[in-house]
């Protein structure tokens, strides 16, 4: 039979009576709860693979137009119009050489992947540009000229240096 | 959901679903119900593994609240108050303090005391987490608990205790 017996004054004693109290059992459903929980789960999990696989079917479709989109661009670029192209030379310098209306004209066909037609220079200009670049002011090569049709038939070709030259001595008597 | 996670939950429902339905029982009678969400949720999106505990707690007190909130649940649950239907503990001869004066005087404390008492007690909390999932201080967890205690001992008659030895 039990008895009451002073308590011990330190609070631990009443804790430790109070922690010993037992609560009232659960009341879940154990074996509901694991379905409801997988169940939930496997919802979860297929909702973010759906999410994944539309995110990937936005990439996807994206991908295409701008693949689409830049064959398209390449293609309207091969089969451009061409365009005629006329520079005019100066009458100083090009009087003394074999062009003989002054006026050149070359066919271009217009290139999306380079600036030229929009700085004005010809593929003469970058071709020289890149020899010089590559061997140097001092090399003949990089001075050689692109014979024109012309000029074949009046004259031998002339170097740009060669060509300076001539300009120089005819506007300064040297 | 892998076999280890269906295990890990199974392992969290037997340990600690009495200590939260408990914990729940503060405010609603419907804690069995609410305790089962927290797990199912907890399945679906579960918390850091360190952090479980406190969680389903937070969770818990959150459902509670939510479901004492509903008229009907929460006329039932003063009625019960009210007659004294307070059965949060199973009576065990073992026990040192009677369950039903027990859980009386437990449920006449402030809330504030009470939920840190049973999260500490039951649920096993440090007052750290308790402060986590209460969103108070560490210390103002501590005092809380402290205090209910002081008032706990009061009722319960302080000085006295059943010595089933």
């Amino acid at each position: 039979m039990a008895e009451e017996q002073r308590m011990n004054d330190d609070p631990e004693f009443f804790e430790a009576a109070l922690s010993g109290l037992t609560p009232r059992p659960s009341q879940i459903n154990r074996d509901r709860l694991m379905y409801e929980a997988c169940r939930s789960a496997v919802a979860n999990t297929l909702a973010t693979n759906r999410a994944k696989l539309r995110f990937w079917k936005i990439m996807t479709g994206v991908s295409t137009l701008a693949a689409i989109s830049f064959a398209a661009l390449r293609y309207s670029s091969v089969f451009a119009p061409v365009v005629v192209v006329t520079d005019t030379i100066p009458p100083s310098g090009f009087q003394q050489t074999s062009v003989p209306n002054g006026r050149v004209e070359r066919q271009v066909r217009p290139d999306f992947r380079s600036d030229e037609k929009i700085l004005g220079l010809g593929s003469t200009y970058i071709h020289q540009r890149n020899l010089a670049l590559a061997a140097g002011l001092e090399n003949d090569r990089v001075w050689q000229t692109v014979e024109t049709p012309e000029m074949a038939e009046s004259e031998p070709p002339m170097t740009y240096r060669q060509r300076l030259q001539s300009i120089v001595h005819s506007d300064f008597g040297g | 959901m892998k076999s280890f996670e269906a295990e890990e939950l199974g392992r969290l429902v037997d340990r600690h679903a009495a200590g939260l339905e408990l914990f729940a029982r503060q405010w609603t009678d419907s804690a069995a119900d609410v305790v089962q969400m927290a797990f199912v949720k907890l399945a679906s999106r579960p918390p850091p593994a360190e952090r479980t505990l406190t969680w389903l707690y937070a969770v818990v007190r959150n459902g509670a609240i939510s479901a004492a909130r509903s008229e009907s649940r929460r006329k039932r649950h003063e009625a019960n108050l009210a007659e004294g239907r307070q059965d949060w503990f199973v009576p065990s001869p073992d026990d040192r303090l009677d369950a039903i004066e027990a859980s009386s005087a437990l449920s006449e404390l402030p809330q504030a005391y009470r939920e840190v008492i049973v999260a500490r007690l039951w649920g096993g909390l440090t007052f750290q987490e308790i402060a986590d999932v209460l969103e108070i201080s560490s210390s103002a967890s501590h005092r809380h608990y402290q205090a209910g205690l002081t008032i706990l001992r009061e009722k319960l008659g302080v000085t006295w205790l059943k010595n089933n030895e």
